[in-house]
């Protein structure tokens, strides 16, 4: 047979992941028909106010950043053949690591003002902490997958929950924020060491908006008034008022810069061919002078280190003022939702970028439907966890239905389309 | 006198804890003897507890609420087959896929239907003959209904409405699970199907048929277990309930070496474990009060990734577990 069994890079790259999400929306949709609910109103309420909305963009940019961390650090090991499921217990010790460090220059142990280093040189530093907590935290199961063979899947699982216990006693104890005994969560982290968010344009720029808003009020303007003579300013106040907490922030440029990195690193430097090697075949790689275990745990701590990444986001990109502190939700389920990111994106870093920012909009849309389901009319009731229903469908027909989508697309391009669609060279299994 | 009565308490715990990770853990032995990793235990548990409680409240019968349960934990098992068998996808992934959706669902659906955070409402009020749960296979009402004269005989009815037949049938599940695997053809051909798939489509046998059957077994004793969870040891669902039972059934799989008592034992472990947890959570017992609290609760996962690494280091699994089989053509 001469036929190439393969299928044309556009269509395998392009159509497939297409098809594969919209069979996913499609169960989901199903699923909200099933509990009596309308998704062509959920679809509306993602449209206008994820979509379109500012305020939704600006979100959505914020979650994808953590995604693209977590999506980078799943995907990362992935190209090893491990399965690091431990992003939020990963994260959780980097925001430790982090926020330990931070309390020390904060002087928070030992009672006094300590050392306020500028944000220029805290913010490194921080980052580099964060890193080290997650790599720290992924290397124990990362040794134990590479020497002792045990199950690395179950045993990030199991330190997800040790990290969960760990954060818990450091937040009601040294870490505690003593002016707030009863909530666990550490001191606020200094304004200067925030990061940069979009908000903050919004909030200079309303400095002068709300000056020149009292202006108008003394020189005897009623709202209607102000709202009809003078619309773009109206338009610009409201936008910025709305958009002063957007979170989105620098690190989405760091995060962006970092999936250059992870392509560099993946496919043009020597570990990055040691990692890919035994991901592809570890007895070729053994043979190959591949040192299996220690690229193993190298591997591993990378990603955890990706996984820890993703805290300073979290902590110090936050768009709420009182929440750049560390809490024991760590990551808030975006660890997990890391896993479908790095499927859909098919490992690779420009995938990765797409798929967290989809992904990120699809979250803001849950918070969006649990804060404003109540208020629209007719009513949409749909808890939040609905997009991790998504999700499970997404990681389902990404990843493990993935032959079944693309055995459709070949049968219907073999039989309907007469075998248009497919690579021109005969690549994969016919050689074999 | 008062150790012993600690050691009591903690027995009678371990016991209300075990059943699940047995349930779940033979499912597991199925499974991954069968060639089939299944990490969605954790999500078939989950499903099978909101199943259980959801029915059990709408029939009034616990034991529609467990039917309905396996069948439900029987469905995913299948969608796992139909990933992993079917179209060779990866089990782990695939598994991670039903735990989501198992966390998702789960909630979404009990917020549809009952509005209270995902809770299902409580079985089994102070009037009820005790039917909606699966405490005693015949309720204590019950029997004082048909024989007025048992109430004469306190011990008697205490024994005969004993709360804990589903106890007693994870154990006895686990002596099944060894017979079935060990003692029948269908349990020969099931470990071969894991070991050497070859062999057993040469002998003209289908693998495809016998690791849907494993995962259909995987399923249904998973259904038990989460029926367990939600309709026997407590009265209700709440989301999360599975507690990443789910996964640690898969260690003890991996701890007893894939063999259906081992693994009972690890099972048995991992429930005095959490007993310990249990018990010793905030407890003032002198010299623990040095001890945070959050030290026990992480003290069965920590004790988890120890037994791992240090017991089964040489433990082989299953030779073709996680491979697809790939009939040969021509």
């Amino acid at each position: 047979m001469s036929q190439s069994r393969e299928l044309h890079p556009i269509i395998n790259y392009g159509v497939v992941p297409i098809l594969q999400l919209v069979l996913a929306f499609a169960v989901a949709g199903l699923l909200i028909v099933l509990i009596g609910q309308n998704p062509v109103q959920a679809v509306q309420l993602y449209v206008t106010d994820v979509l379109l909305s500012p305020v939704g963009i600006g979100q959505s940019i914020y979650y994808g950043t953590t995604l693209m961390f977590t999506g980078m650090a799943v995907a990362l090991a992935f190209h090893a053949g491990l399965f690091n499921i431990g992003g939020e217990g990963q994260g959780l010790v980097g925001g430790i690591a982090m926020t330990g460090i931070a309390l020390l220059m904060m002087g928070h142990f030992t009672g006094d003002v300590g050392l306020l280093v500028p944000g220029f040189l805290a913010v490194p530093l921080l980052f580099i902490f964060a890193a080290l907590g997650g790599a720290a935290w992924a290397a124990i199961p990362g040794y134990l997958q590479a020497y002792r063979g045990s199950h690395l899947v179950i045993t990030t699982i199991m330190f997800n929950a040790i990290a969960f216990s760990l954060v818990l006693f450091l937040l009601t104890g040294w870490f505690q924020n003593p002016e707030t005994p009863g909530d666990p969560k550490s001191p606020l982290y200094p304004e200067s060491w925030w990061l940069w968010k979009l908000g903050d344009y919004f909030q200079y720029q309303l400095v002068g908006l709300e000056a020149q808003y009292q202006e108008f009020k003394d020189a005897g303007l009623k709202v209607k008034d102000i709202k009809a003579q003078h619309a773009e300013f109206w338009e610009q106040r409201s936008l910025a008022r709305s958009m002063k907490n957007s979170a989105a922030n620098v690190s989405f440029l760091f995060a962006l810069l970092l999936a250059v990195g992870f392509w560099f690193f993946v496919w043009r430097t020597k570990w990055g061919y040691a990692i890919r090697a035994i991901g592809f075949n570890q007895t070729a790689a053994r043979y190959g002078g591949v040192n299996v275990p220690r690229t193993m745990v190298m591997t591993v701590c990378l990603s955890g280190a990706l996984a820890g990444l993703a805290m300073t986001n979290i902590i110090l990109g936050n768009g709420s003022d009182s929440e750049h502190v560390l809490r024991e939700t760590g990551l808030v389920g975006l660890g997990f939702v890391g896993i479908a990111v790095a499927l859909m994106g098919r490992n690779h870093p420009f995938g990765i970028i797409l798929a967290a920012l989809l992904f990120g909009s699809l979250f803001q849309w849950g918070e969006v439907i649990q804060l404003k389901g109540q208020f629209i009319r007719p009513k949409l009731d749909i808890d939040k966890e609905i997009v991790v229903a998504l999700q499970g469908l997404v990681v389902l027909f990404t990843g493990a239905l993935y032959l079944m989508v693309v055995w459709g697309v070949q049968w219907f391009a073999r039989r309907v389309l007469g075998g248009w669609g497919f690579a021109k060279e005969e690549v994969g299994e016919e050689r074999a | 006198m008062d150790f012993l009565e600690l050691l009591l308490s903690l027995a009678q715990s371990t016991l209300r804890f075990t059943p699940i990770l047995i349930f779940a853990a033979m499912a597991g032995v199925f499974s991954e003897r069968a060639g089939i990793v299944d990490i969605g235990l954790e999500g078939k548990l989950l499903i099978g507890a909101f199943v259980s409680a959801t029915v059990a409240h709408y029939v009034g019968f616990g034991l529609a609420g467990m039917l309905a349960a396996m069948g439900a934990c029987i469905v995913f098992g299948w969608l796992h087959g139909l990933a992993t068998i079917t179209f060779r996808g990866d089990h782990v992934i695939s598994g991670l896929a039903i735990n989501f959706l198992a966390v998702g669902l789960t909630k979404t659906i009990g917020h549809a239907l009952f509005a209270k955070g995902g809770d299902t409402p409580n079985l089994g009020g102070p009037d009820s003959t005790g039917w909606e749960r699966l405490q005693a296979l015949i309720p204590k009402q019950v029997w004082l209904d048909i024989a007025p004269g048992l109430s004469e005989n306190p011990l008697l009815l205490s024994i005969v409405s004993i709360h804990g037949w589903l106890i007693i049938l994870a154990f006895v599940t686990v002596f099944g699970t060894w017979w079935v695997l060990m003692q029948t053809r269908f349990g020969l051909r099931l470990r071969f199907v894991g070991e050497e798939p070859q062999a057993i489509d040469t002998a003209g046998a289908s693998v495809t048929a016998y690791r849907f059957a494993a995962v259909t077994i995987a399923g249904a004793l998973c259904g038990i277990g989460g029926a367990y969870l939600s309709t026997s040891n407590i009265a209700s669902f709440t989301p999360g309930m599975s507690a990443d039972m789910g996964y640690l059934a898969l260690a003890a799989v991996i701890f007893g070496k894939w063999r259906p008592f081992q693994a009972m034992l690890g099972c048995l472990l991992f429930g005095f474990l959490f007993a310990v947890k249990d018990r010793l959570d905030g407890a003032s017992q002198g010299i623990l009060t040095q001890i945070p609290s959050q030290f026990f609760e992480a003290l069965p996962y920590i004790l988890v990734v120890v037994v791992l690494a240090g017991f089964v280091g040489t433990a082989r699994a299953p030779k073709a577990v996680g491979r697809p089989y790939v009939k040969e053509r021509e």
